[in-house]
């Protein structure tokens, strides 16, 4: 074995080598190197003692870490999924297979939509959970922010122009983006270190709606209804319709706010000039639900449809610095960050959050668009979404991925 | 972008799966994130006080640092990674904020002079019988803070960590080093050490900056 060098060395001593063993047999035979070791050791003993003095005079005794851990948790907010919950409820939160299988609905960030959430109650219901609606609804708006933030991100540098008005995207095609459903709220809570989160955030639940015709003009285009014959067996061939309104979601970054963010994750507190009061404004389309349900009253099958999203920027910055300044930031989760970055297309494709180890999910081609296929592991459900004609559509159920496809291909 | 539709292979790290056997875990630290937080905290805080105290050489400020850091922990997107990163968090928020109140003070030395003309900076009974011993004890901590900032910050990070008894992979992860660098930088740091430590004792004058 060659001699050591250094670092290596210093390793050594500290029994932190590479291989231990094959390092130490070349030392017993090495006098270079064993003088080497022999002036390291000393060094390290000598600030080994000196910063000894530096420590503590004696060790933190239990109370004191109790009192310590006291005044810390009664000084933060803390978020509130958080909240510690009563027995029995924690196994009731809403699943993510549920809310993934049960909401793509209209665009496949119907997690975005009242409607989503409530479809995916029943499916969960439907699976055997139970999920109480007010903490759905708690992670309805978590849910949201999470969207928000990633068309945040994955917004994309536009024309510029003179006025404030600096950049569109507009959704033409789906990317996925496995995510945690644990980071929803994480994502949230991110976004309010970061600035004001604000527009339609609540009281837009979707509206029960008597005919496909009233729909169609509260989501502004004819829906497409899937044929009889297409539906699977069991189901009743007429749909409950819900229309949930269009909605403004707003994201204003806040450089105060910034500057404490990076400092609290060891970066340096500089926020790039025109950041400050930048508002992301992402506009999600009224989307309509058709919902066939099975003998037993529960949804089987769920189809959605609605216009694309858009979402621009307004400020002093543009869109291309702003999503390099987001994905930069410490704290966000760096597979989701990498995946946003690996989206070629960031101009038109949406970024669809899927929680990786309950779905499955590949590209596929239907009414001559890509489109994605999603499946549940479990195969108990399948959805597919695409986007067409700047329209977004998506057909999901409790059903095998060969019976979903036949409904959204009946879809004129 | 499209991947891994044969649902039955594991997670693969480029999609941000979750290898299977992890699931139940984090599962588990999602059922409960204040009971996650009480672990973390009961078994991190005296380690990481130690750490502070070190850079700080103030029991009170230490303290400060330290519970600043594990309030900035709730609601953080990582508390609910493993272990090991949360680790490397806290003690990169530590590092971070006791740097920063170091440079809030005009001088690094400032404070252990003041504590040093007060006499009875750790509150211990003990020193406080014997202000001698005390003082004797301050000056020593002087002589070794100013040696320390002869380093280059990193240097510095990486001795006060491996002398408060944190692995090399652990000064790695706090540090976003390469493994194999830590030896590189501990051996560079303490010899600098070494010479303006021993200069120091020799009553040779230096700066802090």
């Amino acid at each position: 074995m060659r001699c050591l060098e250094e670092g290596e060395l210093r390793a050594w001593i500290d029994g932190e080598a590479a291989d231990q063993a094959a390092a130490g047999a070349h030392v017993d035979g090495c006098a270079a190197c064993q003088a080497a070791a022999e002036e390291l050791r000393g060094n390290a003993e000598l600030a080994a003692a000196a910063t000894g003095v530096l420590a503590p005079a004696g060790p933190l005794r239990p109370a004191q870490v109790q009192t310590a851990r006291d005044r810390v948790v009664a000084a933060a907010r803390w978020p509130a999924a958080a909240t510690p919950e009563p027995a029995g409820v924690t196994a009731a939160t809403p699943e993510p297979a549920g809310v993934a299988v049960g909401a793509p609905g209209p665009s496949g960030v119907a997690a975005s939509r009242p409607g989503g959430p409530a479809v995916a109650r029943r499916v969960a219901g439907r699976l055997g959970g139970r999920v109480p609606a007010g903490r759905a609804r708690g992670w309805l708006a978590a849910a949201v922010t999470a969207v928000l933030a990633l068309v945040l991100v994955a917004t994309p540098a536009g024309r510029s122009a003179a006025s404030s008005f600096l950049a569109q995207f507009r959704s033409q095609r789906f990317a996925v983006v496995t995510f945690d459903p644990e980071q929803a709220g994480d994502l949230a809570g991110t976004l309010r270190q970061l600035g004001t989160v604000g527009g339609d955030l609540q009281g837009l639940e979707p509206a029960p709606v008597a005919t496909p015709a009233a729909a169609s003009r509260l989501v502004g285009f004819p829906l497409a209804l899937p044929d009889d014959a297409a539906l699977p067996g069991g189901v009743d061939p007429r749909p409950r319709i819900q229309v949930s309104p269009a909605r403004q979601l707003r994201f204003t970054l806040d450089a105060a706010k910034v500057a404490r963010y990076l400092e609290a994750h060891g970066r340096a507190a500089t926020v790039p000039a025109g950041l400050d009061g930048a508002t992301l404004v992402a506009d999600v389309p009224a989307a309509a639900v058709l919902e066939y349900v099975g003998a037993d009253g529960t949804p089987r099958l769920v189809v959605g449809q609605s216009r694309e999203l858009t979402a621009s920027v307004q400020g002093g910055v543009t869109l291309e610095a702003l999503r390099e300044f987001l994905l930069d930031l410490p704290g966000l989760p760096p597979q989701t960050v990498r995946q946003l970055r690996a989206i070629g297309d960031w101009r038109d494709t949406l970024p669809l959050p899927v929680p990786a180890d309950r779905i499955d999910w590949r590209s596929t081609t239907i009414h001559g668009v890509q489109g994605l296929q999603l499946g549940e592991r479990n195969g108990l459900g399948s959805a597919l979404i695409w986007q067409r004609d700047g329209r977004i559509y998506g057909v999901a159920g409790l059903l095998r991925q060969a019976s979903v496809r036949r409904v959204a291909e009946s879809l004129g | 972008m499209f991947h891994r539709w044969d649902g039955a292979g594991t997670a693969g790290a480029d999609d941000g799966g979750v290898p299977v056997a992890q699931v139940d875990t984090r599962a588990e630290r999602r059922a409960d994130p204040t009971r996650r937080f009480d672990e973390l905290f009961r078994r991190l805080y005296p380690r990481l006080y130690d750490l502070c105290h070190r850079l700080l050489v103030d029991r009170w400020e230490a303290e400060d640092v330290v519970q600043d850091a594990f309030l900035r922990l709730v609601g953080a997107a990582v508390i609910d990674r493993p272990d090991q990163e949360v680790e490397a968090w806290l003690r990169r928020v530590c590092l971070n904020l006791g740097y920063n109140r170091l440079r809030g003070r005009r001088r690094g030395r400032e404070r252990l002079e003041r504590a040093s003309a007060e006499l009875a900076p750790d509150g211990a009974a003990g020193e406080r019988d014997d202000p001698l011993g005390s003082l004797l004890r301050l000056e020593q901590q002087t002589q070794v803070h100013r040696a320390l900032w002869t380093l280059p910050e990193r240097q510095r990070t990486c001795l006060l960590l491996r002398h408060a008894g944190y692995s090399y992979a652990e000064i790695a992860d706090t540090c976003e080093l390469a493994v194999g660098s830590v030896g590189v930088l501990l051996a560079r740091a303490e010899r600098t050490f070494r010479d303006s430590y021993q200069r120091q004792q020799q009553g040779a004058d230096h700066e802090v900056p």
